[in-house]
């Protein structure tokens, strides 16, 4: 679970992509997720896989994504399975190696994102002050309690409680958790929101911001990039035209 | 008295390449009392979790009870050496401070008889009978300490570890906890505290792990503390408050044995120094 936050969590780096603007970046992300939806075809979602993996490479952040892996391959493996039992083998690679670029880009997204920087581009995009650093607060809220949920094992094994076993006995154990760890986090949003508050958070007024974000030429160079690149896949594996999926009756 | 923990050659790295220990080797005997000081970072709590199997060793290895941590698991070395989180909230998972100071002993397999005798003799032992019906999250924090430690104490381990024992406790439960910890050194247990707080530590241990970036400076008792400031300076720590008074009256010439032991003690001095005793 760890390994998995992990991917997920901001990296500091110097790389061109570090120094997108972060609407860049969402643009970037959310045009990939659309397209690994939109593409059918193995080729296609391969290609797509391909330049996730460059704009990772360019971002030096591979070794990271790296560490994540398995925990990936894992939720695909499992979902990929049950695809099988009602759709061909076809339809399910092209499901799998699409759910596989949905979370690789979503963790190249979040792993060269600043918190700050999402939340003010998400204010630049006309969110909500609140929203926008709700949003922000929750996914630094989800490495927080990755953080509880590895102490509160830690204090179960210090109490002689083994978590090894059978599979149904390791579920039921690590059931035990959930009360500590929701009591845990309930009181840390508790004095979280006390925190805000002491800061005049909910003072209405107009608020200034440290950071003010701005395009660059090679944010524009990027996005035409990106655009033209997907745009000439699309031509070639046009993926509007239904490939038959074959139901297994 | 032989060594109930042992580091040889002890080195440590975090998944993120953080080296938290370096070549650390030390024992800890059966009965004493030992306090791993130093600065935030310097390595003491994963001193602790090594101690107690929840981390491996990167290099070297660990010994509890003559047994390599490494082929046991943290519920099994749990039975011999208990740990006391910085945060009791960690380790307060039941809805009475009974069932939990009972959950110890259930998971050790003993039967219900055996563990309520245990868990009546800790809620005594620890002055928290007339909160055996308490949700322990509802409690005080110096309560809910109370509470942590009592936890761990019902599974009756040879040592116990504790981290940051005064942290966000008022004087009176400080003074408490030094009565706990005193009264389980007599009964023949180890105590070993993590702490920042060397008053705390000078008070209840009787040797100091001075620890910086994962090394150890030095292993002193607490005659030689005040021979040491230089390395109590290096690892960014004070000197115990005790052996400053001290140091000062035996430059004047009030006092003549140091260190003292403890505020008593110190008390009983400067009597006999006013008093003349000591001329």
């Amino acid at each position: 679970m760890s390994s998995l936050l992990q991917a997920l969590q901001w990296q500091q780096g110097e790389t061109l992509i570090h120094r997108l603007d972060p609407r860049t970046k969402i643009a970037w992300c959310l045009l990939t997720l659309a397209f690994s939806v939109y593409f059918l075809t193995i080729e296609a979602q391969i290609i797509l896989l391909i330049t996730i993996a460059s704009y990772l490479a360019a971002a030096k952040s591979i070794r990271r994504f790296a560490g994540a892996l398995w925990s990936i391959l894992l939720l695909v493996a499992l979902i990929a399975a049950l695809n099988y039992l009602y759709m061909g083998l076809y339809y399910t690679i092209v499901t799998s190696l699409r759910l596989v670029n949905i979370l690789t880009a979503f963790s190249a997204f979040s792993l060269t994102t600043h918190p700050d920087d999402l939340s003010a581009a998400f204010i630049k995009l006309r969110l909500p002050y609140s929203f926008a650093y709700m949003l922000v607060a929750s996914a630094r809220y989800a490495v927080v309690i990755s953080r509880e949920f590895s102490n509160i094992i830690d204090a179960y094994k210090a109490r002689g409680i083994e978590f090894e076993g059978l599979f149904l006995r390791k579920v039921r154990k690590y059931t035990m958790i959930l009360v500590p760890l929701i009591m845990c986090t309930i009181r840390r949003s508790f004095r979280l929101a006390e925190a805000m508050e002491a800061r005049a958070f909910s003072l209405k007024c107009k608020k200034t911001y440290y950071r003010e974000l701005s395009f660059k030429k090679t944010d524009l160079a990027f996005m035409f990039l990106v655009v033209l690149y997907l745009s000439v896949i699309s031509i070639i594996y046009p993926s509007l035209v239904l490939i038959p999926v074959q139901l297994k009756s | 008295m032989g060594a109930l923990i042992e580091f040889e050659g002890v080195e440590y790295t975090y998944p993120n390449g953080n080296q938290a220990l370096k070549d650390v080797s030390l024992k800890i005997n059966r009965g004493e009392s030992v306090a791993i000081m130093g600065e935030n970072g310097a390595g003491k709590t994963t001193m602790a979790k090594l101690m107690l199997g929840l981390i491996r060793p990167t290099r070297g290895r660990v010994l509890i009870d003559g047994a390599d941590t490494r082929e046991s698991t943290t519920a099994k070395i749990a039975r011999k050496v208990g740990y006391i989180f910085q945060n009791p909230l960690y380790q307060l998972f039941s809805d009475t401070v009974e069932k939990e100071v009972a959950l110890g002993p259930k998971a050790m397999g003993m039967d219900e008889k055996a563990v309520a005798e245990r868990v009546n003799a800790t809620l005594e032992e620890m002055g928290l009978e007339r909160l055996r019906e308490m949700p322990p999250l509802s409690l005080s924090e110096g309560e809910r300490k109370r509470v942590a430690i009592a936890s761990v104490l019902s599974m009756d381990p040879q040592a116990l570890v504790v981290d940051e024992p005064t942290l966000g406790q008022d004087e009176v439960e400080r003074v408490r906890l030094i009565q706990i910890m005193m009264e389980l050194l007599e009964k023949g247990k180890s105590v070993i505290i993590i702490s920042h707080d060397v008053d705390f530590a000078y008070e209840v241990a009787e040797r100091f792990i001075i620890m910086k970036k994962g090394r150890v400076l030095g292993i002193l008792t607490k005659s030689e503390l005040l021979g040491n400031r230089e390395m109590l300076e290096e690892a960014n720590l004070v000197m115990p408050q005790l052996l400053d008074i001290a140091e000062v009256l035996k430059r004047n010439g009030i006092l003549e044995n140091n260190p003292v032991r403890d505020v008593r003690e110190l008390a009983t001095a400067i009597i006999s120094a006013i008093r003349g005793d000591h001329r």
